[in-house]
């Protein structure tokens, strides 16, 4: 039977070996170790994606608009940087205030799971 | 806000109707439902098809005799950019995550997807960036305007300055980052969150071509989202890119994402044509573990390939990126071998869904085919920055991928909304659809063959180019009378609705077993017993059995 962390592993290591036959034809570091380091940076993925006993904590939200506040204060900063770092300032601020909700919503809703 | 307790047995779980999407402002933008965020996925991605469409329209019309007679050389690099980057960054992948994001859930029997919040952030960070990205137009200096791929020094600051570029930049950044977020749900649901019984090896072709989809998007996007910020750093703060090598670099970094992202706009289409093909053909898929092993293997040959963009560039080596390019015709032989045997001896209904998707088998072999000639060193000398390469990436994403992308949406449209698409008009959307992509697509081919350079909106009558591209514009309208008769049919079968029942095809995996659309939590009763990659075939294959052995047994 195969399981995930053999499909992540797998694939990590397909992209290693393609690097490393890529590094017989090119020296240049930072070309190979486009393959190399994406492959590296598979593991901490992998960790969260598969963590145990995840399942069995899962309570489902059915709305969540703190994640809209965040999404949109991204934005914000974003366009910020574009037209004006007030609106950076701004989005930053709408930032704080989605996470701060949307940390006491995951509380609420892991208080849930549990009872 | 309200959680619902997880569903261990997916038939413990409340549900809050059958509706596609909910009801009520707040549910509209805030439920975290999957179905919903997906549908919201696919339907901005309709409208910003529609948008970039619409500047395909405009270019095409410009193009259609030699000269300049309806926008400025800047306007018509604004209309190329925001074209191309809209159908890539804003339509295509979205558009294929969306399905992963709504039918993968479904096809392992989960309950919901992975992080369903960060899904949901996924889809209005995307939002953001195509707001911000279009944006750019009601800037001084217009939109971003150095092409969807753009090259450095062509996008740093002193060559293309104003805000309209950075908003671009940003854009692209924040839509990338949202299809990425949404990449991570998807693998993790097909990796983690499977049903009791659904082991890897019985995951439906589609979520598989998901599985090889998202593996990509976690792998390539997060470079060109460093890629985009660091151009940005360039642009305002310091050069990144501007010392010797650099734009080499730059082009490394974007094409690291640029070449992976075709296949993510390709694979998800795959999986659908393959699910679209076994159901409509009434066989079970053939080949099924080749199929997997050669999308894994597909999907790691194409994240070594991406230095094939640079061929004339003189600062990579041809043989690598010529060799593994020429590579992936194995695993995508395969694929074609497959698809192609799972009809052979089937008993096929040309439905509207089967039309697309034999559509997307036959062009999307013209898009291949000539991907061959470009991944060919000495040919691509010859056709780099040609319209010759426009017409192949146009037959892999639009006759290809869009192909695809409408049998899956004919396909799936009773499951998600409970009533299915005109037949009628389908079939009219199918063929004016086949139409206007060749008579609009091939002649590129000799345009390009013949030296007609892409990104270019004005060309001398002496060059002979008028008659080709009058030919293609006229396919471009073409294009545009089938998209509306396909919104005129959204429309009218939502509005008229015909309800199909919850298996209106015969389908072969999970998603067929629940109600249409499906209930909050998926699924209501057991799910059916999951013995393999079609667990509704085998259902059927044993209930026919026994029912012969019934009759066997009564007969005297």
């Amino acid at each position: 039977m195969i399981r995930p962390r053999t499909v992540l592993a797998g694939w990590g290591t397909a992209l290693v070996v393609l690097g490393l036959i890529l590094l017989a034809f090119e020296p240049t570091e930072y070309v190979w170790g486009l393959l190399v380091g994406s492959a590296l940076a598979l593991a901490p993925f992998g960790a969260i994606m598969l963590l145990p006993g995840r399942r069995e904590e899962r309570a489902l939200p059915d709305m969540s608009l703190p994640t809209v506040v965040v999404a949109a204060a991204l934005g914000l900063i974003a366009l910020g940087l574009a037209v004006g770092v007030w609106l950076a300032a701004v989005g930053a601020e709408v930032l704080a205030v989605g996470l701060f909700v949307l940390i006491r919503e995951l509380r609420a809703q892991r208080r849930a799971g549990r009872s | 806000m309200s959680a619902a307790p997880p569903p261990a047995d997916a038939a413990a779980a409340a549900t809050i109707g059958a509706k596609a999407l909910p009801s009520g402002p707040l549910g509209l933008v805030a439920s975290a439902d999957h179905k919903a965020t997906a549908v919201r996925i696919a339907a901005v991605g309709l409208i910003f098809f529609i948008a970039s469409g619409l500047l395909a329209l405009v270019m095409r019309t410009e193009l259609a005799q030699p000269g300049l007679q309806m926008v400025s050389e800047g306007t018509y690099n604004e209309l190329f950019t925001m074209h191309g980057s809209g159908m890539i960054y804003l339509v295509i992948t979205p558009f294929a995550l969306a399905l992963g994001l709504y039918f993968v859930p479904l096809q392992v029997g989960a309950a919901e997807v992975w992080s369903p919040r960060l899904a949901l952030a996924g889809f209005w960070i995307y939002v953001a960036g195509g707001l911000i990205m279009y944006s750019g137009f009601l800037t001084s200096q217009g939109s971003g305007r150095a092409g969807w791929a753009p090259t450095y020094p062509l996008v740093a600051d002193h060559w293309t300055p104003g805000i309209g570029m950075d908003m671009w930049v940003l854009g692209v950044i924040l839509a990338v980052l949202g299809m990425f977020l949404v990449g991570i749900c998807v693998l993790a649901t097909a990796l983690s969150l499977r049903a009791p019984g659904m082991t890897l090896l019985r995951m439906p072709p589609f979520t598989w071509a998901l599985v090889a989809t998202c593996l990509m998007v976690i792998t390539s996007f997060p470079v060109l989202i460093g890629a985009m910020g660091m151009l940005e750093w360039d642009r305002h703060i310091s050069p990144v890119f501007s010392s010797s090598g650099g734009p080499a670099l730059w082009q490394h970094l974007f094409w690291f994402y640029g070449h992976p992202v075709v296949y993510v706009m390709f694979f998800p289409f795959v999986g659908a044509v393959a699910e679209v093909v076994s159901t409509f053909s009434r066989r079970r898929f053939f080949g099924y573990r080749l199929f997997v092993v050669s999308m894994l293997l597909f999907a790691a040959l194409s994240m070594s390939v991406w230095a094939h963009h640079m061929f004339t560039t003189g600062q990579v080596t041809n043989q690598y990126y010529s060799l593994t390019s020429h590579a992936l015709i194995l695993p995508a032989g395969i694929e074609y071998f497959d698809l192609i045997a799972t009809m052979i001896g089937g008993s096929i209904l040309l439905r509207t869904p089967m039309l697309f998707a034999i559509g997307f088998i036959l062009q999307f072999f013209i898009g291949g085919a000539t991907g061959i000639i470009v991944a060919s060193p000495p040919i691509d000398y010859h056709v780099h920055d040609s319209f010759f390469v426009v017409g192949h990436f146009h037959y892999t994403l639009f006759a290809g991928s869009v192909f695809g992308f409408f049998a899956a949406a004919y396909f799936w449209f009773p499951k998600v909304t409970g009533v299915s698409l005109r037949e009628g008009l389908g079939k009219l959307h199918f063929w004016l659809l086949v139409i206007g992509t060749n008579v609009a697509f091939f002649p590129m081919f000799f345009l390009g063959f013949d030296g007609m350079q892409r990104r270019i909106g004005n060309y001398p009558a002496s060059s002979g180019f008028g008659d080709l591209n009058l030919v293609s514009t006229i396919g471009a309208f073409v294009i545009a009378v089938a998209i509306l008769v396909f919104l005129v049919n959204l429309f009218v079968s939502l509005r008229r609705r015909r309800p199909v029942g919850d298996d209106p095809w015969g389908g072969q995996s999970l998603e067929w077993a629940t109600s249409s659309p499906p209930p909050r939590f998926n699924f209501r009763g057991r799910l059916p017993e999951i013995t393999s990659f079609a667990p509704l075939l085998d259902r059927r294959e044993r209930s026919g059995e026994a029912g012969a052995r019934r009759e066997a047994e009564a007969a005297p």
